[in-house]
């Protein structure tokens, strides 16, 4: 049989000469042969010809017709795989993130009324005198803590300190 | 150029007021604004960059605390042997404490009222290729 089916390997040769001597050997291999037609005619005739590839094709269009859907089928095919094998903790993160929702006016509330509206110290210049023809400029506020005022001598007057 | 300690002089010369209340806190800074260098003194960088001056230089020349009762007198000396004169003159209900400035050559006389936490800075007197600013900041209670 193995012979028939060439996996004889190393003993082929050796097989097909003692067929040539063997009479009796010759005469059950060609009616294994036979056999082995009349199966095969037997098989084409009923099944017609097999289509392996048939399948194969089938798979390889599912797999393609997958990669080509939209970002919101995949992420619908992610959410349901993600749900299925993780339904607890998906559902603990939701009510989590819910409660957060929920509760974050209040507490935002609460942090405003203890803090208090936010405070910038300040410096009010009420009055303001500065001698000779010399100008005076303020400026500052706003977000920052620190006022300014610029005394400017007028040009000529000599006011130099040393060190 | 002197010892910092030679060049200012301070004196403070306080005058208790009758039925004064607690003791106002102020802190008085000199500083040499100039351009020689762009050496800003790491002690007063947050201060300074509040000014917006176009200076490129800072140096603290002398730092001073004054805890004035109202109606005192704090008085600084400035480099040049100029005086400056602080009086604590009233504290509002808001918190906020009235001050009378006077720096005498400059001829300068200004009333301010200050919060805690709030800094008024004086600049002008040319020093030195530079000028002198005089910071003085009210801190914040405890």
């Amino acid at each position: 049989m193995a012979w028939l089916d060439g996996e004889a390997g190393r003993r082929t040769a050796e097989v097909a000469a003692h067929l040539e001597r063997c009479r009796e050997c010759a005469a059950e291999v060609e009616a294994w042969q036979k056999a082995g037609h009349e199966l095969r005619a037997l098989v084409e005739a009923g099944a017609g010809e097999p289509e392996p590839l048939l399948a194969l094709q089938t798979i390889r269009d599912r797999i393609a017709a997958g990669e080509s859907r939209g970002l919101v089928a995949r992420l619908a095919a992610w959410w349901d795989e993600v749900w299925l094998l993780n339904r607890r903790a998906v559902a603990g993160v939701v009510a989590a993130a819910a409660l957060g929702a929920l509760s974050a006016p209040g507490v935002v509330y609460l942090v405003g009324r203890l803090q208090g509206p936010a405070y910038t110290p300040m410096v009010v210049v009420e009055d303001l005198e500065v001698g000779g023809n010399a100008t005076a400029v303020v400026w500052g506020g706003g977000e920052d803590s620190t006022t300014l005022i610029w005394v400017q001598p007028k040009a000529g007057d000599s006011h130099e300190e040393t060190f | 150029m002197r010892r910092l300690s030679e060049l200012v002089l301070l004196t403070v010369w306080l005058l208790p007021a009758v039925g004064a209340a607690k003791p106002e806190s102020l802190n008085i800074k000199v500083i040499h604004a100039h351009n020689r260098s762009t050496a800003v003194d790491p002690r007063i960088e947050k201060l300074v960059k509040q000014f917006k001056l176009a200076f490129t230089a800072y140096e603290l020349k002398d730092e001073a605390e004054f805890s004035l009762e109202l109606g005192s007198i704090g008085r600084m000396q400035l480099p040049g042997g100029e005086w400056m004169s602080v009086i604590a003159k009233e504290l509002a209900a808001d918190g906020k404490l009235k001050l009378e400035l006077t720096v005498d050559k400059l001829k300068f006389k200004s009333t301010v009222s200050i919060d805690p936490g709030a800094t008024l800075a004086v600049g002008g007197p040319a020093q030195q290729d530079g000028a002198l600013l005089l910071a003085i900041s009210r801190p914040k209670p405890n």
